[in-house]
């Protein structure tokens, strides 16, 4: 240690020297040799002890001091383990949490991509302004081939470009599986730095001519799940969509390309048109293939957009009154700026939970600690008499503050390595491409969040506890009359009550919600219906050709055995909604329509409460188009009069139609209510959407690749999405269902600190009461008078923080009205269930401290004190 | 000669006015720390005693604020010694430290009172 500016054996020397003068001084006054020697050093006292005041003065003091701190806390802490496991525990739970949400944000949207030099990786998107009317498979925002061979010839900034654009596929290897893969541009592998496992990547001649080149590269886990694993792979053949392709490589381990959802396969982009049976590759204006490039060594991310702009703006020259802006993001698997977006949002939402979560078990451990530091202001009052400098104590607290931190921030990586990949799998249920393995930039947040965390739950105790009134502390069992930390202690269990109550309410709310949402009747049947939905713009029709095509495809289906009726529809109950307005009375008001065929009502089950539904060679040109309305229809635009044979007009294209018929009010806009008024229009061949629902006598989904067969027999260019109706509305529920799941546990979590808080209060008013409740004991106090006494010190926080709690949730009800289908935002059963519920939990936390208060034995502690 | 009772009749010193008399004793020029304990107790003819164990750390203080420096150089009789000198704001705080001293005294006596009689 070589801080100081003077060495300790200077220091040595000199008190030698000091020794040695002495000593001559005393002989010359006649002592002897020896005598003078001892008697030098009697007067000097103890040389070691100025030696050591001397290094006390010179060394570099903090990290000696620190050291020393460090020992001390691990011994304070050592001497306390219900304390310091309590502590530790809280805070691995919520430093835990946060960073497994932190891992889960940092896997799926901000981690470098699984490719060579991801920091020069980047991906292009465009957004079109103006003019713009484009074919869409995924989002708009992506890209088409030639637009796709503009940038790639046109940026000199980028070192390579590559694309990519995602399908699903049915496999033939060892058996027919539902496959994911890519589409990719031949230099996909090179561009990302992706070396295969086995064979080789793509060739520029496998993209130069569409369809010629049936090749496939299959990723890791495909080859070991579907092929076995086998060594001579290359060159096997792969059935995809009914053609053979040949194995030419395999990705590398842990590879499964740059999007969430891991790809079995790679194919030429120039096999589109045979994968998809809809060729695209052509296509200008076409949004579904991701760019994604590598920049050229010292180009940023700047210069490359301001390049790739120039090529936009010369295909926007082609186009009049389009404007598109091009957006260059260093690549992470959330790419698409849409998932952006609400990746951020959900983000912020989960970031703020979880710091929540953290901010009540630093509450919590302050609450301990406080409760702590009273019950040791003998240890710091006799620290403070005997010359501790206020800032020394202050930092040893501190030091115990950070070591209980440490401790917990470590023991929460576990749970944070743990958690993440149980959520994911909660979630979405394809494979998924994330790593979650925690790397520097993780760990070096938990160490944030712990310092953060050490210093809120830390310092206010410590400050607290070196604010002592010495005389007070000293004479005795004198309370500090300044030490508000009671007041304090209590408003901090508060808090948490608070917090854990209004997650646990928000949590079984959502879960009534949820429960709620399937014991609805909505008016209609949801079960054994099949959703086919076909492309027929994109395959080309135009109105007349689609409308026979629909009329052929929907007698063929009605004739398949095990369906009981067809149907055509425009927006499916709960899964879209659409409106239009209706001129009454001078006024326009916005109702919300459907298009459907006649047989809709008999399809769905909805029941037709007067006249009639519409018939086959409806409707007729020339005349009013037929409709059926609901009751709240007629009450809103006929009021008592009769509405069979009423006309109305929409606002919006001046369509005159006619009432036929009056059927149900059902819930198809949202599961909480009643439509309000909603009319169905004749299925017209020009409005024709291209959907039918069928009716089924037995599992729906069993009757997919049958009625995908007979669409690809109509026509092998249209693309038709069979589903099941339930697996769709399954999708459509699955965020209330996340959501509630997310609540409960956040708030279970949160009870458990807030548990453990009522319980630090109450324990330590014990500890501290001991004498009196023996006194009381002494005196001739029941065994009931104590409990109530001790009890009441947990009551009032808990109480009060029940309160809150009870407000808060009140208001977060309202706010999540729209996710609870209906149930009370004031739903008393998850309301009184879950205070309930705390108030058990907080019962026992009380109760544990309670019964060493009542055993307390009045003859010992008198004498301990 | 019994050192014993010599002991007990000399005064320990008042806390706090040791640096004071440190700064003192190098007004007239540099001592090491043998000669800066021996001139005190030889400056009050024995009636202080200075207690050599904390004479060092209290150089030291002083050192590091820098009211005095030292450089280790040879004694009378020939031994190596560090010898301490006043700085310029040694000799500031000297006189800051003297006045106060006076005040105090000055102080404490009026409240004494005249020394009746050594009652």
């Amino acid at each position: 240690m070589r801080f100081r500016r003077r060495s300790q054996g200077d220091f040595e020397a000199e008190v030698r020297s000091h020794l040695e003068l002495e000593a001559e001084r005393l002989r010359t006054q006649g002592m002897s040799a020896e005598a003078a020697r001892d008697a030098a050093r009697r007067a000097f006292g103890n040389v070691t002890q100025s030696t050591e005041r001397f290094y006390e003065s010179r060394r570099v003091r903090w990290l000696d001091a620190l050291s020393r701190d460090v020992r001390y806390a691990l011994r304070t802490l050592r001497k306390s383990p219900a304390f310091t496991l309590t502590a530790v525990l809280t805070l691995a739970f919520g430093l835990g949490m946060n960073t497994a949400i932190f891992t889960l944000i940092y896997g799926v949207a901000l981690r470098p991509l699984p490719v060579g030099h991801p920091d020069r990786v980047v991906t292009l998107f465009q957004a079109m302004r103006g003019n713009v009317s484009r074919s869409v498979y995924g989002t708009p925002t992506m890209i088409s081939y030639p637009e796709y061979q503009d940038y790639r010839d046109g940026a000199r900034s980028l070192a390579g470009l590559a694309a990519y654009g995602e399908i699903d596929v049915s496999a033939i290897g060892a058996e027919a599986t539902a496959v994911h893969g890519q589409l990719a541009s031949c230099n996909y592998f090179q561009v990302l730095e992706v070396p295969l496992a086995l064979g080789r990547p793509f060739v520029a001649e496998e993209c130069s001519q569409p369809g010629a080149s049936p090749v496939v590269v299959v990723s890791q886990g495909f080859w070991r799940r579907q092929l076995g694993s086998d060594p001579a792979v290359l060159g096997k053949a792969l059935t995809l969509n009914g053609r053979t392709y040949s194995i030419v490589g395999v990705a590398e381990a842990g590879f499964g390309g740059t999007e969430l959802q891991a790809a079995d396969f790679w194919a030429p982009v120039t096999m589109q048109g045979q994968l998809w049976e809809l060729d695209w590759l052509a296509k200008r204006d076409a949004s579904w293939l991701t760019a994604i490039g590598r920049l050229q060594a010292g180009v940023g991310v700047k210069q490359a957009r301001a390049e790739l702009e120039l090529v936009a703006r010369r295909a926007d020259a082609e186009h009049p009154g389009r404007i598109t802006t091009v957006q260059v993001n260093v690549g992470t698997l959330t790419n698409n700026p849409e998932m952006r977006r609400l990746g951020r949002m959900i983000a912020v939402a989960a970031l703020t939970l979880v710091a929540l979560v953290v901010l009540m078990a630093c509450a919590n451990v302050m609450n301990l600690l406080l409760a702590r530091a009273a019950a040791r202001r003998r240890e710091i009052g006799i620290r403070l008499a005997l010359g501790a400098g206020r800032g020394r104590l202050v930092v040893q607290l501190m030091t115990e503050s950070a070591l209980l931190a440490l401790l917990g921030g470590g023991t929460g990586l576990l749970l944070a390595r743990w958690l993440p990949p149980v959520l994911l799998r909660v979630l979405p249920t394809q494979e998924l491409t994330v790593n979650l393995m925690p790397d520097l930039r993780i760990f070096g947040y938990a160490l944030l969040l712990t310092v953060i965390a050490a210093l809120g739950f830390g310092l206010l105790p410590a400050w607290h506890a070196s604010r002592l009134e010495l005389t007070a502390v000293l004479k005795g069992n004198g309370v500090s009359r300044r030490l508000r930390a009671p007041r304090l202690r209590h408003s901090v269990v508060a808090l948490e009550v608070a917090g854990c109550l209004l997650l646990l309410i928000v949590g079984g709310l959502l879960t009534r919600g949820v429960v709620h949402a399937r014991s609805i009747n909505p008016g209609y049947r949801t079960d054994k219906l099949l959703v086919v939905g076909t492309e027929l713009r994109q395959a080309g029709y135009d109105a007349p050709r689609a409308a026979a095509f629909m009329r052929e495809l929907s007698e063929r289906l009605a004739a398949l055995p095990g369906v009981e009726s067809v149907a055509a529809v425009g927006m499916l109950p709960l899964l879209g909604r659409r409106t239009t307005g209706i001129l009454s009375e001078g006024s326009d008001v916005t109702v919300l329509w459907n298009v459907v065929s006649g047989s809709y009502f008999k399809t769905m089950g909805i029941s037709l409460l007067r006249g009639r539904s519409f018939r086959p060679d409806e409707p007729r040109p020339g005349a009013a188009i037929p409709a059926v309305v609901t009751p709240a229809f007629a009450r809103r635009f006929f009021g008592a009069s009769e509405p069979l044979g009423q006309h109305f007009m929409s606002s919006t294209d001046s369509i005159r139609y006619e009432v036929v018929g009056v059927a149900a009010d059902v819930r198809s806009a949202s599961l909480a209510e009643l439509d309000g008024p909603y009319f169905y229009e004749a299925a017209n061949p020009a409005r024709a959407e291209g959907r039918l629902l069928l009716r089924t006598t037995g599992d729906p989904g069993a009757l997919r690749a049958e009625v995908a067969g007979i669409v690809r027999s109509l026509d092998r260019k249209v693309v038709a999405l069979v589903e099941p109706f339930e697996e769709r509305l399954a999708l459509w529920r699955r965020p209330a269902e996340v959501g509630a799941l997310l609540a409960s546990l956040l708030g279970l979590l949160a009870a458990l600190v807030a548990v453990v808080g009522v319980y630090g209060v109450v324990s330590y008013a014990v500890s501290q009461r001991t004498r009196e409740i023996g006194v009381r004991v002494a005196l001739g106090a029941q065994r009931g008078d104590i409990l109530r006494l001790v009890l009441r010190q947990g009551f009032a926080p808990v109480a009060i923080g029940a309160v809150i709690g009870l407000a808060l949730a009140a208001g977060a009800g309202q706010v999540i009205r729209g996710a609870l289908y209906g149930v009370s935002g004031l739903d008393p059963l998850a309301f009184l269930g879950m205070l309930g519920l705390l108030a058990l939990a907080a019962g026992l936390a009380m109760l544990l401290p309670a019964r060493r208060a009542v055993s307390v034995d009045p003859a010992v502690t008198l004498r301990a004190e | 000669m019994s050192t014993r009772v010599e002991e007990r009749e000399r005064i320990a010193l008042l806390q706090g006015t040791l640096d004071l008399l440190i700064l003192k004793t190098l007004v007239l020029g540099s001592r090491h720390g043998h000669g800066i304990a021996r001139a005190i107790e030889q400056g009050s003819q024995d009636a202080l005693l200075v207690d050599h164990g904390s004479l060092y750390p209290a150089l030291q203080r002083l050192e590091d604020r820098k009211w005095i420096r030292a450089k280790w150089g040879t004694s009378d009789n020939n031994r190596k010694a560090r010898f301490y000198e006043l700085t310029r704001a040694g000799r500031a705080q000297l006189a800051r430290e003297v006045s106060h001293w006076h005040a105090l005294v000055a102080a404490i006596g009026s409240v004494l009172g005249p020394e009746a009689g050594k009652a």
